[in-house]
């Protein structure tokens, strides 16, 4: 792939852009609340754009792409079972408690649902997941410069890390917020024209139909049983698994996610913005999967005289994570192809925004404010959160040349993502619903979690993975074992949590007013026209949500 | 000259800008380059110009003190 002066001067521009937004927002940045949290009063389309945003990072758009032309129209799976309906969740029953607490973090709501050993424990192994998370996504980024445009990888790395470092260092929370939106219509945008092209170039949907196996164009149909259909999971497996416990672990508890809509306004807006955000979140299949169903059906015998094949990896299999790649050098032209290029660059620098701005919250506030100094003036912290982004930026591309170092790295750290994140639902549920739950429950019950999860991980073995204790089952995709380690995690430390609040002393119910469901007055409806409202539009979505299933079951 | 300048406050102008800008390259491109005359250069150049001016329109709609 080469480019041209064109393709230049669009990615060019959109540095310039980046940069320019962090230039206007540092006009605003006066304390460490502006930094921080929010410098202005950020309206509800931009949190909820931002909310999604952050999630689209080069993973989601990259790994989807890959998963539709590796499992077909069953990737669906992860929006219309594993986000709309813990999106739905978040705004209408658990943005009241973080947006109604005062909280300022995620971790700082369980230090003042539960107290400061929970709280600790969340922040340093969320803080140390966003960086290796931002490092990865920059490691991610320069290898594909390096494959596709044989861009040097130091280069790569240096000019994409100092591009998001001065957009935050700048403006903080609210440029990276507005950055992502720019980044979002980048992305859809961007990567609309290819999917056009494509299922014109196939001759459309009907045509996907006809020459891809059955088992590829229905998500459900081929789900009764687990060596039927490609991921080879069974459905009450996907829906406990990715349904439940994945997807309300992360969408509901990740503070990357979660602070888009702690940023809001007002507390409707609050409650709005993960509704609002599941509109477009519902539509993301067309950009990110159908490009990967597409792929694969031009591979099929019929449409091989249309010239395009995913790119083979070292061992001659099929590398699927290069399909998007190679499906925009195949249609788009010089021009389009900065365009596209460009999409892809904002998709990682978007992730990796988001994990350094959720990064230099947690380790001011819940870190640095909590537990090293206290009491300390505005500006002092301030400075800290500053130099935060800085060190967060530094560590990023030392995880990304760690990763460059060991070839299963993202593996390896993927999996640790998993046995902290998976247990961590457990805690919500219960702290926010059950108010005899306790510090000691909530901590026992996350340290039990998320050594179920390793136990299951060594016990257990799928893909050549896992099994580092004994092997004592096997399980056919990775992917399944992860939905079953997930759900290990989430048991173990619902009933530890139990167990352990049961045999210690609660907080009295006026230290939990605000914190818990049945101490805490419930919002009011909010004014205005029945679409503003969060539980009204939350069971629209939900319905529309089941039809989509339906229409592609 | 103010007024102008006040409008890059506001994320609609600046997401609108963005998107004329490239518009404009890609239209400039397809009318003088002969690699980027293809049908997708100019309907994209164009969608993004659509894309861009009503961003920006709706700056210009929205209430100032907003």
């Amino acid at each position: 792939m080469t480019l041209t002066a064109y393709d230049y001067l669009i990615i060019i521009a959109y540095f310039l852009f980046v940069v320019g937004v962090g230039f206007i927002i540092k006009k605003k940045i006066k304390s460490s609340n502006d930094f921080l949290r929010q410098s202005t009063r950020i309206p509800l389309w931009i949190t909820s754009l931002a909310f999604i945003s952050a999630n689209l990072g080069a993973q989601e758009v990259l790994g989807m792409v890959a998963s539709g032309a590796k499992y077909g129209i069953m990737t669906v799976h992860f929006y219309w079972v594993g986000a709309i309906f813990a999106m739905v969740f978040l705004g209408v029953y658990m943005m009241p408690f973080y947006y109604g607490s005062k909280a300022r973090s995620v971790p700082e709501y369980l230090s003042l649902r539960f107290d400061e050993k929970t709280r600790g424990l969340n922040a340093i192994s969320f803080a140390a997941m966003t960086i290796f998370s931002s490092g990865i996504s920059l490691y991610a980024l320069a290898k594909l410069l390096e494959i596709i445009l044989h861009w040097d990888f130091d280069v790569s790395i240096w000019i994409a890390a100092g591009i998001v470092m001065i957009y935050t260092f700048l403006g903080g929370l609210t440029s990276a917020v507005y950055n992502e939106v720019l980044q979002f219509f980048l992305i859809v945008l961007g990567l609309s024209p290819l999917v056009i092209v494509a299922l014109q170039d196939v001759g459309g949907w009907a045509v996907i139909k006809e020459s891809l196996s059955p088992e590829l164009t229905h998500a459900w149909k081929y789900m009764g049983s687990a060596d039927d259909n490609p991921m080879g999971l069974h459905f009450i497996s996907l829906i406990f698994g990715l349904g439940f416990v994945m997807s309300f672990g992360y969408w509901c508890t990740d503070f990357l996610v979660v602070q888009r809509a702690m940023i809001a306004k007002n507390m409707t807006a609050a409650r709005q913005t993960p509704i609002v955000a599941a509109i477009p979140k519902m539509l993301m299949p067309i950009i990110v999967i159908l490009p990967g169903v597409l792929a694969l059906t031009l591979m099929t015998p019929a449409l091989q005289a249309k010239g395009y094949s995913i790119p083979l990896d070292d061992q001659g299999g099929l590398d699927y994570t290069m399909t998007l790649p190679s499906m925009i050098a195949h249609y788009y032209p010089s021009g389009l192809l900065g365009v596209g290029i460009t999409a892809l660059m904002a998709s990682f620098m978007s992730g990796m925004a988001g994990n350094v701005t959720a990064f230099n919250s947690v380790f001011t506030y819940d870190i640095y404010q909590s537990h090293i100094a206290k009491n300390r003036s505005d500006s002092h912290y301030l400075l800290v959160g500053k130099l935060t982004t800085v060190v967060g930026i530094l560590a990023s591309m030392m995880t990304a040349y760690i990763a460059k170092s060991f070839n299963n790295i993202n593996d390896f750290l993927q999996l640790v993502f998993s046995f902290v994140n998976a247990p961590l639902f457990a805690t919500f549920l219960l702290g926010m619903f059950w108010k005899r739950t306790t510090g000691h429950g909530a901590f026992w019950g996350l340290v039990g979690g998320t050594l179920a999860a390793m136990l299951t991980h060594g016990l257990s073995v799928a893909e050549g993975k896992g099994g580092w204790i004994a092997e004592w089952t096997v399980i056919k995709s990775g992917m399944g074992q992860a939905f079953i380690i997930a759900s290990i995690a989430f048991i173990a430390n619902f009933f530890i949590t139990i167990l352990v609040s049961l045999l210690t002393k609660p907080k009295p119910d006026e230290a939990l007013r605000g914190l818990v469901w049945s101490l805490t007055p419930k919002v009011a409806a909010a004014e205005g026209p029945w679409y503003s409202k969060p539980a009204t539009l939350g069971l629209i979505l939900i319905a529309l949500t089941i039809l989509l299933n339906l229409i592609f079951f | 000259m103010q007024p102008l300048l006040k409008r890059f406050d506001e994320l609609n102008f600046v997401i609108g800008l963005f998107f004329t800008v490239l518009a404009l390259i890609l239209l400039l491109g397809y009318s003088i380059n002969a690699e980027m005359k293809q049908p997708i250069t100019v309907y994209t150049g164009l969608a993004f110009l659509l894309f861009g001016g009503v961003m920006m329109w709706l700056r210009g709609k929205s209430n100032p003190s907003e």
